[in-house]
């Protein structure tokens, strides 16, 4: 498996040029594509919060664990020596070795207390991301519809868990009562579509993160990125990139929400009147720039952890009353995150980020790549939901199981661009990509459909 | 008498056998059975108690009929259980010898005495003999000074201890003396018990080491065994050694502490009744102690229970089966200290009336003697200094009740003693609490649900386990029993003065002191308390120096020798040296120690040098438990040495002295005032310093100088200065302390004041607030909030105007409707039903309304009921408008904003703001424009809402939307975009706080697969859990009414 740094010799760079007056409208005539939403599994029907979240742990579980026993007979028992699969915890037999599946759970000592904390100020603070949570003597527990059981053993990578995932161990219960883990194991990749064949040079393009209403925005660089999709800048060798480009994905964080300020007085009353006029002014300023490339191609937007949508994975599309301009163009998309699709065969599944950064806080992963492929073995990609990732109480579904492999599994938001073409055991071939911040990099990726080899275009001054 | 052999097998239902009870784990490691020619049998006693029995050939005392016979209980290095007979101590008291006695009459007198006890006896109590012996000694009442001559005094030895009262009634009451003639005297040391005079004598003081020397005892043969103690010796008072716990004998055993925890199914509504309510399961922790876990857990259910690893389960188709095998447990167990919370007044005698329903009768055979069934009594415990209560007392020889609510109970001041609110207090946890009404719920599911409730209740038996580990209350009692000399199960079922009696005995016995039977006259006397010098009220900027009288009482009474020993009479003082005595400032005499010394001085020194030697020994050690144990015993001398001074006061006590208390005060406060006058004179600009100090405020041991200089290090050099100039002043061992600063000060009354301490000159220690967070249990948790922001604004930030802000954003945020309704939540506990309150109560009205509404979850008697106060009608009762916060939240009832501002917060920051801010400029806090919007929520039921009818209005102007729009009138369709983005804005901050909340709570409850049941009312978040999905869900409908189609 290969991972491609950032420096890839096809990326192209548009770096602002002052006085440039070399650019020539041209009119693009663009391929249309066959394009299909999976997104229906991300959309909520009712948004009641009636349920509690053991539902989701419980269908979790239910809805894993004959892959996961599958998984478990493949990789222990498939020789000559067999050892049962106990099927819950509470039957288990001291000093007999077994293999028992369930829900792990991370018992972390520096995870702040949400009690203490609301006891304080009575307030629950966001977690603060790009801190890790995680400490030495973490330990795992693993636990089904009858019970729990601590596990222990050396070889045991506590930090490569995360609290709700499904998976396997193989061990034996100790006199304490602790289960000694020797091995373990996840579901492993699903079933993956035959990659089709395509003859023509096409491309899906990715950005994310233009943080409009940020200080940090870029807007020269977004107007380059306007420039060219819509083929107005660009010489003519990049012309049958722009005219190959199928769809731009806009992997989250459009938008850049300010917090509103909290106060009495009626000086904060009118900081909340100009924060409120600068917002209506960001999301004016967001659906302008989408119609504008909504009448050059196909657009989808995917909400993020800082849109004006909710809170909760999964998060439902923008509404179009935010988007009055660009939600008139039957090319434009108002998606969900996770945001699922195919186009011309190829599936696709991101999300905007949160999912990784989530993983990055409660385990030690050596990049995000590392926990981007690890989601695809375990099948599932966002195991902590609920625990510490927000989300909708599902009563008797889990959406974020993942049922099918796509061929292209992207990460918005991400701190540098980087891929990593992986490999599963049924030869399913993944590439993973994370979509670099548009406003701190000024970089849109694209992927060529015929091969899923990723390119970068930067329009960054940075 | 049933069939107590207990190595008989025993078959019990469910698949428990013997072999699950011959565990290995359970039972005690094998006794090494000594050789009593060459080894000595070396245990730490942990209880003692006496029997009546035959004595025994060739050991001391009485030999003519049945006598009694100590036994002491304990534990020995290995870990084995020993119990002691200590024989031939014959119980004894003293009488004044009358005038003229002829000492040859002793045995005519004794003879006369025995005549008339025989005659008063009651058949069944018949004895050969009742007085044993009466000879004459030398000895010296306690009371008053009379020189140092004795006096002549009968010691009469009764032949067993509960003969003792009726001979005092005998003396008092008058006897015809052989030659003399028809005298009543009042008796000496007469009311002691019987056991506590055995310790006294034999210098055994509470749970140390004794030991049994080799060729001094006997061991009994397993036939001859009366107790369940691996080893059981006889052995004679006289031989048996007293370790002092002092070096090698200062440690501890290793004691098996059994920690439990009961659940019984009661009908929906009622609380538990023994006579009809089945006990389903008992969960136990066995610790030795020393250990960081426990080495037995276990738990017993009723019906079957899912496996639950880590912890064996027995389960047990029967209740009089199940009930059986728990008590078969206890004695295999054999713990030495039994704990839990609060077993004494609910689990213990639960179990032993349950057990008496079902005629299980083997069930009250709980302590170690084989024969003793325990029974169970009411008691009425009353204490000057623990208030009175009412408890329950159930015998269980040999091993000693700890129950933890008592011990918390008695050493800490909290606003509740439920284990929730001590578990989170002290372990800072907060716990899982399933309701009762779904106790049941749980127990008539199946075996997983059992199990639940299984994993709740072992939780719960362990909680007072790690209590008692956390606090070292055991650790603390054992030094505690050692340093006063009193069985520890004396320290929590008796008073502080049986402490005292116990040291004041002790030392008597040194000196041939004796001590006279007072009867407790429970007169109204008073005497004049400590002294308060009046405060300056204010809030002070410059730092102000604290000087501390340390120990002052105990160092008044070692100073000038006060003690009963030392009185002089009005009368023989004038026979004086006017040198020999001192003159008390409330114009009593006592005698300086030159003359005589005191004995309260003598107790006092002995334990403040121990107290010096103990912390000078925790300095050196370094073993942690060892420091445990030093501190323990440092903290339990420092009490010893306070509570002399209050037994000495104590006019219902066992030997109340007026004199003694009422000199110690005078004492204290002449010495208040001559601080405060030295240092007012002597610190002054005439003589060379910057400032005039001034003394601000000054209580019982400590004055309160303002020295001047702005500078924390300027004022602590000269409050070490004034402190030791001060001290000079005064006779050793008095002496004035400088220990610490205020730093900003807030005093706003007697005794109400805080302020920054500072200890160093570099960095304040902490805030330190007196009397001001009233942690009355009626104040609702936003007062306490309140007043400890608004202090820590003031004094930590010195950011008066940010406080002001703080608390006018309180405010208006109460107005408006905005706070969290747990911090409203005012709790009071039920303890009556509703008629036998004689005027009405808000609780109490409450609970009698919710048992209307649903008998299940209503509170019974014993619960404590949260309520929160609602609007009503203006002329509405208090009590009537109280309400279950949980219903308020429901159904969106208005909360009486008003009552929160007037009746709870009002008073407490006015108390804080007007000393800063003049009375002014606090009111305005209460009144300002902050105050002036309100949101009341709308009802959704009651009242005038059966009138109303549901129309939507617009949301962004309020007014009622006619035609086919939803969500915005024509007028504000244009605003549409942002006040979705409100609308929406709001429902992500409630989703965020819906999952962080319910998240928590399923990490709490040790589960992520099952449903969050808890009910834990202390739980900060149990409210705003219920509060912020009912808040969502209104959000999210709104949400819903924008057109959610593309």
């Amino acid at each position: 498996m290969d991972l491609t740094a950032n420096e890839s010799s096809n990326a192209r760079e548009y770096l602002v040029n002052a006085g440039d007056s070399n650019i020539v409208p041209v009119e693009v005539e663009r391929n249309s594509s066959d394009y299909t939403s999976h997104d229906d599994v991300f959309l909520l029907q009712s948004r009641k919060h009636d349920s509690q979240y053991c539902s989701m742990y419980f269908n979790r579980l239910r809805l894993m664990q004959f892959s996961l026993r599958d998984a478990a007979e493949n990789k222990w028992n498939s020789g000559e020596e067999i050892t049962p699969i106990v099927d819950k915890v509470i039957d288990l037999v001291e000093g007999k070795p077994s293999i028992l599946l369930g829900t792990v759970f991370k018992e972390m000592s520096s995870r702040p207390s949400v009690i203490q904390q609301y006891a304080n100020d009575r307030t629950v603070k966001t977690l603060t991301k790009s801190r890790n949570y995680t400490h030495d003597k973490d330990s795992l527990i693993l636990e089904d519809n009858s019970g729990r059981i601590r596990l222990v053993g050396s070889q045991l990578p506590v930090h490569k868990f995360v609290t709700g995932l499904i998976a396997g161990f193989k061990g034996v219960v100790q006199s304490d009562g602790k289960f000694d883990v020797h091995d373990y194991c996840f579901v492993g990749y699903p079933h993956q579509m035959k990659q089709p064949t395509i003859t023509e040079r096409k491309y899906v393009a990715f950005v994310s993160g233009l943080d409009i209403g940020s200080q940090s925005k870029n807007h020269v660089a977004m107007e380059l990125l306007l420039e060219y999709i819509t083929g107005n800048i660009g010489g003519t060798e990049d012309m049958p990139y722009m005219t190959s480009i199928q769809r731009l994905v806009i992997a989250g964080n459009a938008l850049m929400t300010q917090q509103l300020t909290e106060g009495v007085g009626k000086q904060v009353a009118g900081i909340r009147e100009k924060e409120t006029q600068q917002s209506l002014a960001d999301v004016r300023e967001l659906d302008v720039y989408l119609a504008q490339l909504s009448s050059s191609i196909a657009v989808d937007i995917m909400p993020g952890e800082r849109d004006s949508a909710n809170f909760s994975l999964p998060q439902q599309p923008l509404h179009k009353c935010l988007l009055p301009q660009s939600s008139k163009f039957s090319s434009f998309s108002s998606t969900t995150n996770p945001h699922m699709f195919s186009v011309e065969g190829v599936d696709f599944l991101g999300t905007s980020g949160q999912t990784i950064d989530n993983l990055m806080m409660f385990g030690r992963f050596e990049s995000p790549l590392e926990a981007a492929e690890l989601t695809l073995e375990w099948a599932h990609i966002a195991p902590t939901c609920p625990d510490s990732m927000s989300s909708y109480p599902y009563s008797s579904t889990d959406p974020f199981i993942l049922k099918k492999c796509p061929h292209v599994y992207f990460i918005g938001n991400q701190d540098s661009f980087c891929h990593k073409r992986v490999k599963g055991p049924d030869g399913q071939l993944v590439q993973i990509v994370c979509i670099p911040s548009f406003s701190q990099t000024g970089i849109m990726v694209l992927v060529d459909l015929q091969t899923l080899d990723c390119e970068t275009v930067s329009f960054g001054s940075i | 008498e049933p069939d107590l052999d207990l190595d008989a097998d025993h078959h019990f239902d469910g698949g428990v056998d013997e072999k699950t009870f011959k565990q290995a784990s359970w039972i005690r490691p094998p006794l090494v059975m000594p050789n009593p020619a060459t080894d000595s049998v070396v245990f730490q006693q942990i209880d003692a108690d006496y029997y009546v029995g035959d004595p025994i050939a060739g050991m001391p005392g009485y030999h003519g009929g049945q006598v009694p016979i100590v036994r002491l209980f304990g534990v020995n290095r290995e870990g084995n259980s020993v119990m002691a007979h200590v024989h031939g101590f014959t119980p004894y008291f003293f009488s004044p010898v009358p005038e003229g006695f002829d000492p040859g009459n002793c045995e005519r007198l004794r003879k006369a005495m025995n005549a008339k006890l025989e005659t008063s006896s009651s058949k069944q109590n018949k004895l050969k003999e009742y007085v044993v012996d009466i000879c004459i000694e030398n000895k010296q009442s306690i009371q008053g000074y009379k020189g140092n001559s004795k006096s002549p005094f009968f010691r009469i030895s009764s032949a067993q201890p509960r003969l003792v009262p009726t001979l005092r009634g005998l003396l008092e009451g008058g006897i015809d003396y052989p030659g003399v003639g028809f005298r009543a005297f009042t008796t000496y040391e007469s009311n002691i018990a019987y056991v506590l005079r055995f310790m006294i004598d034999t210098n055994i003081v509470g749970a140390n080491w004794v030991e049994c020397p080799p060729g001094q005892y006997t061991i009994r043969n397993p036939d001859a065994k009366l107790c369940h103690t691996q080893l059981e010796v006889d052995i004679s008072f006289e031989k048996i050694i007293s370790h002092r716990p002092e070096n090698e004998w200062s440690d501890v055993a290793p004691l098996r502490i059994l920690s439990f925890d009961i659940e019984c199914c009661a009908k929906k509504g009622h609380f538990p009744d023994a006579d009809q309510d089945p006990v389903i399961q008992i969960a136990n922790m066995v610790t030795i102690q020393g250990q960081d876990a426990p080495i037995i857990k276990n738990i017993f259910t009723l019906k079957s229970c899912a496996n639950i690893p880590g912890a064996q389960v027995l389960s047990f188709e029967k209740e009089d089966s199940l009930l059986e095998a728990w008590r078969h447990f206890i004695v295999k167990a054999d713990p030495d200290i039994i704990t839990g919370y609060n077993i004494v007044n609910f689990d213990l005698p639960y179990l032993m009336n349950r057990a008496s329903a079902l005629k299980v009768k083997r069930f009250p055979f709980l302590g170690r003697v084989k024969s003793t069934r325990s029974i169970m009594k009411n008691t009425t415990f009353s204490s000057k200094a623990y208030g009175t209560r009412e408890s329950k007392a159930i015998n269980i020889d040999g091993r000693v009740q700890f129950d933890m609510i008592q011990v918390i109970q008695r050493e800490h001041k909290l606003s509740s003693y439920s284990l929730n609110a001590v578990s989170s207090h002290f372990l800072g946890e907060q716990k899982e609490d399933v309701h009762h009404s779904i106790i049941a719920d749980l127990y008539n599911g199946d075996a997983h649900t059992r199990k639940r409730l299984a994993t709740y209740c072992l939780k719960d038996a362990y909680l007072p386990q790690r209590l008692m580990d956390k606090l070292m209350a055991l650790i603390n009692s054992i030094e505690m029993a050692r340093v006063t000399g009193v069985p520890m199960s004396y320290l929590l079922t008796r008073g502080q003065q049986i402490k005292v009696v116990s040291q004041l005995y002790r030392q008597c016995l040194n000196e041939e002191i004796i001590i006279p039977t007072v009867r407790a006259k429970g007169s109204d006397e008073k005497y004049e308390g400590a002294t308060v010098i009046e405060p300056k009220r204010g809030y002070y900027e410059t730092p102000i120096a604290t000087l501390d009288f340390a120990s002052l009482y105990p160092s008044i009474m070692m100073a000038h020798n006060l003690c009963y020993t030392t009185l002089l009479s009005p009368s023989d003082r004038d026979k004086m040296n006017p040198d020999d005595y001192v003159k008390t400032p409330c114009g009593d005499t006592f005698v300086k120690s030159n003359v005589r010394k005191g004995i309260l001085p003598r107790i006092l020194e002995d334990l403040i040098a121990a107290r010096q030697k103990a912390k000078a020994e925790i300095k050196k050690a370094t073993d942690p438990v060892k420091k445990a144990v030093l501190d323990g015993r440092q903290l339990a001398l420092k009490i010893s040495a306070n509570s002399v001074y209050g037994f000495t006061g104590a006019t219902v006590g066992q030997l109340p002295c007026l004199e003694i208390s009422a000199s110690v005060t005078s004492f204290g406060r002449l010495m208040i005032e001559q601080t405060a006058k030295i240092v007012k004179d002597h610190y002054t600009i005439s003589n060379g310093y910057k400032f005039d100090a001034d003394v601000i405020y000054g209580d019982t041991d400590s004055v309160m100088v303002k020295f001047g200089p702005e500078s924390t290090a300027e004022c602590m050099a000269l409050g070490k200065e004034a402190a030791a100039k001060v001290s000079e002043h005064f006779i050793r061992p008095i002496k004035l302390e400088f220990e610490k600063v205020y730093f900003p000060y807030l005093l706003i009354n007697k005794k109400r004041y805080a302020g920054l301490l500072w200890t160093n000159p570099d960095k304040y220690d902490k805030l330190d607030a007196k009397g001001i967070e009233t942690v009355r249990r009626d104040n609702c948790p936003l007062v306490r909030k309140v007043v400890s922001t608004s202090l820590q604004k003031i004094l930590i930030e010195r950011n008066v105007a940010g406080a002001v802000s703080y608390v006018k954003n309180i405010i208006s945020d109460l107005l408006k409707n905005k706070l969290d309704l747990s911090e409203l939540v005012i709790t009071k506990a039920l303890s009556k039903s509703g008629d036998d309150y004689a005027a009405k109560q808000a609780h109490v009205e409450l609970a009698e309304r919710m048992r209307k509404r649903d008998a299940g979850s209503a509170p019974a008697i014993g619960d404590r009921v949260p309520y929160v106060i609602i609007k009503a009608a203006k002329d509405a009762k208090a009590y009537e408008k109280s309400e279950d916060p949980i219903w308020v939240l429901e159904n969106s009832i208005p909360l009486d904003t008003e009552y929160y501002l007037k009746q709870q917060l009002s008073n407490p920051l006015i108390r804080i703001f007007e000393p800063i801010m003049g009375e002014q400029q606090a009111n305005e806090l209460l009144v300002g424009d902050h105050t002036r919007s309100i949101s009341i929520s709308t009802p959704t039921i009651g009242g005038i809402m059966r009138f109303t009818k549901k129309t939507l209005t617009c949301m962004g102007c309020k007014v009622p939307l006619t035609g086919n729009d939803k969500t915005l009138c024509a007028h504000c369709k244009s605003r549409e975009c942002e006040i979705y983005q409100s609308t929406q804005s709001n429902a992500n901050r409630l989703e965020e706080m819906y999952n962080a909340l319910w998240t928590q709570c399923q990490r709490c409850q040790d589960s992520l697969h099952q449903e969050v049941l808890c009910t834990n009312r202390d739980c900060p978040i149990f409210y705003m859990r219920k509060k912020v999905q009912k808040d969502l869900n209104d959000a999210q409908s709104q949400l819903d009414r924008f057109d959610l189609s593309w």
